[in-house]
């Protein structure tokens, strides 16, 4: 039995201007110890998609159905107290902004020890030697004297290892990570992903990583979920993405990373702008900005996914362009950029 | 910290000492000599004859520099009375009377009935200082868990009515509600009026006035500060609530709240621990401020309930033209609103770890 298994997962939020689905019928499994990268621009649904496995979407005006089996108990029926035992415990999470993300008026080891305290019936110094503990194996020095400190004597990339230390102080089964490296500058966005990739190993915990940078998604998922407009475009495993991307949005999405072929070209990027969910375009919601599209693709109902027929493992795409002009375009695509992995 | 504090403090004293010069500028011989007259003989009166004239002068020392006579003054009020104010305040006046007391306070004496000063501040703080306290106890108490609420239940029925009431209590002064008060809570229930309708009288609050507080039995005390203390706390309640209020819709939209709810707090430690403690920042300089404010007199509650405080006080004094207890009165007011800005410093300090390295 998978770990965490998510079934056709639709989220609605009621809001002034009427309905918004934010996603709209996602599906994926992780196995322990794998990592799931989501990718898609802002607004495609990642953050949305994490919240609702959380249930930190506020209840009053945000509607979630579908399943999310962890270890095969569905967390969408569980009740409030049932899931605040869930959070922080079995999945916990890390956020995009380490600036903002920590108290700034309790001390970093305050925050710890409330992490721990708050699952499990340890003593005060028991507690704090855990704080201590995870400070230190997430690579901050002097650990002791850390504790101490408030969050803004600590940098952006140490903030983020704070949060990385309080999300796997309770050994979480999952961890998912909310664009954890986007706010921060590359060399440190490095040493974050080296570090959540050292972890994984350590503590054998499931990620699941939402990114909109595919750079990371190569570096370490194991399975891709690229999300358009709330709804799957392309799944899969992360050789086979790499490999055989079978959707135009993919495709844009690879296109507009930089590579070493390019030199000094300027970056290509995919012209116009996600679609507005209040009242997304009919049929394929990729269709205004698609450079493939045909007029089946501006029709209901949206196209199905479908496994890409030439790749032996799982690997679906929503397109309903012919696959051999996919294999076709896919392959130039490939030529002409040599992705950095 | 230390450093910190101690940099407060001597900010504290240059402000203080500035405040000594404007209320001696003010209320010292400079503006006194008005329309072709001395300072003296505005002093002294319309009908005081040439002789009374010069004894004013030289008794108040206005015959010397103003240098000397702001030396002379603010030595007074930061050594306290020297033995010549002492022996002069007790010695007999030219009309053969004696001052109605000896004691010379640091603030001198009034011009109207001759006190000390300090007797009649200290008189009037205590009733002031029951006053704050008890309002402030209140408007606390009220205000922070309707605000909260009403921040958390945002468009509700609740969040609607208290922004309604918030409203009326920011737009209706204190001797509205002070007067309707008195009237149904105090007057109506103990006039024949009562008799008529139900056949008897009820002594619910009084009209006004003040008993000092005693430990062994305070409900004289209390009873007399409900109806005040109330009116004056629903005034600041409105505010306290609407700043509350918008204080928490903020906070509670902030990242770290939402990791709060990540790592599995519960609901009311995610609100209280997280969410007020920040909230509660930018109210505790609010709160310090109004403290020191109303110290320094709660003129229209005071006057609406007939309480002998420093509001009531200064109005009389400045009625009265009484210079000495008005400057007195300007001296304690600033005072006060000075250590309450220096303790709310280093309190926020305390709250909020990002002042102390800036």
């Amino acid at each position: 039995m998978a770990l965490l298994e998510v079934r056709d997962l639709r989220t609605t939020f009621r809001t002034d201007d009427g309905l918004v689905t934010a996603i709209d019928g996602v599906s994926f499994s992780l196995e322990k110890g794998q990592v799931l990268g989501i990718v898609g621009e802002s607004g495609s649904g990642k953050s949305v998609t994490s919240l609702s496995i959380m249930g930190l979407l506020p209840r009053g005006s945000a509607a979630t159905s579908g399943q999310v089996l962890l270890d095969g108990r569905d967390l969408l029926t569980l009740g409030e107290e049932e899931m605040r035992k869930i959070r922080g415990q079995e999945i916990a999470m890390i956020f995009q902004d380490p600036m903002t993300s920590l108290n700034p008026v309790y001390t970093v080891g305050w925050q710890l020890i409330e992490a721990v305290r708050l699952h499990q019936d340890v003593s005060q110094t028991a507690a704090t030697k855990r704080a201590r503990d995870m400070l230190a194996a997430v690579g901050i020095p002097n650990p002791d004297e850390r504790l101490r400190q408030y969050p803004h004597e600590f940098s952006g990339g140490m903030r983020q290892r704070v949060m990385i230390a309080m999300a796997l102080a309770n050994d979480p089964k999952l961890l998912i990570a909310d664009e954890p490296t986007t706010a921060l500058d590359v060399t440190t966005q490095a040493q974050i992903l080296e570090l959540i990739r050292r972890l994984r190993t350590d503590f054998d915990s499931a990620i699941v990583m939402i990114t909109h940078d595919l750079g990371v998604v190569a570096e370490i998922c194991d399975d891709v979920l690229v999300m358009y407009g709330g709804r799957v475009a392309e799944q899969g495993g992360v050789d086979d993405i790499f490999a055989r991307p079978r959707h135009p949005y993919t495709w844009g999405l690879m296109g507009s990373m930089p590579s070493r072929s390019h030199g000094m070209d300027r970056l290509q990027s995919i012209p116009g702008s996600p679609p507005s969910l209040l009242r997304p375009p009919p049929g394929c919601r990729f269709s205004p900005r698609c450079p493939y599209v045909m007029d089946i693709c501006r029709g209901d109902p949206p196209p199905p996914l479908r496994q890409v027929e030439d790749d032996p493992h799982f690997h679906v795409e929503a397109c309903h362009l012919d696959a051999a002009s996919k294999r076709e375009e896919a392959a130039r695509l490939l030529a002409a950029q040599e992705i950095v992995r | 910290m230390i450093r910190y504090t101690i940099r407060r403090v001597l900010w504290g004293v240059l402000v203080l000492l500035v405040i000594t010069m404007v209320t001696f500028l003010l209320f010292g011989p400079v503006l006194q000599g008005q329309k072709g007259l001395s300072a003296a003989s505005t002093i002294c009166g319309a009908r005081c004859t040439t002789e009374r004239i010069a004894f004013t002068e030289a008794y108040l020392g206005l015959n010397r520099p103003w240098y000397e006579q702001y030396g002379t003054y603010l030595k007074r009020i930061v050594v306290g009375p020297s033995e010549r104010d002492r022996e002069r305040a007790c010695e007999k006046r030219p009309d053969g009377s004696f001052a109605e007391d000896c004691d010379v306070g640091r603030l001198g004496t009034t011009f109207v009935r001759y006190r000390s000063v300090d007797a009649v501040i200290r008189g009037a703080l205590g009733t002031t200082f029951s006053l704050t306290v008890c309002a402030a106890l209140v408007w606390l108490l009220l205000s922070i868990p309707i605000g909260v609420l009403s921040a958390l239940r945002r468009g509700s029925f609740f969040d609607r009515s208290t922004m309604v009431a918030v409203l009326w209590g920011q737009a209706l002064p204190v001797y509205y509600f002070g007067l309707l008060a008195l009237y149904f809570l105090a007057y109506l229930p103990n006039s024949d009026i009562a008799i008529d309708l139900v056949g008897k009288r009820f002594e619910i609050f009084p009209l006004g006035g003040y008993a000092d507080f005693e430990l062994a039995n305070p409900w004289p005390w209390a009873w007399h500060m409900i109806l005040p203390a109330g009116c004056l706390a629903l005034q600041f309640a409105a505010l306290y609530v609407r700043m509350l209020r918008s204080q928490m819709l903020s906070i509670m939209g902030e990242d770290y709240i939402r990791t709060a709810r990540a790592k599995g707090a519960p609901g009311r430690r995610v609100v209280v621990r997280h969410g007020l403690r920040n909230a509660l920042l930018p109210l505790v300089t609010m709160f310090g401020m109004d403290i020191g404010i109303l110290i320094g007199g709660a003129i229209l509650t005071e006057i609406t309930f007939g309480l002998d405080g420093i509001g009531h006080e200064a109005v009389r004094a400045v009625r009265d033209l009484d210079v000495p207890l008005t400057s007195g009165i300007v001296l304690v007011g600033a005072l006060a609103i000075v250590t309450m800005n220096i303790l709310v410093d280093l309190f926020y300090a305390v709250l909020d770890p990002r002042v102390r390295l800036s």
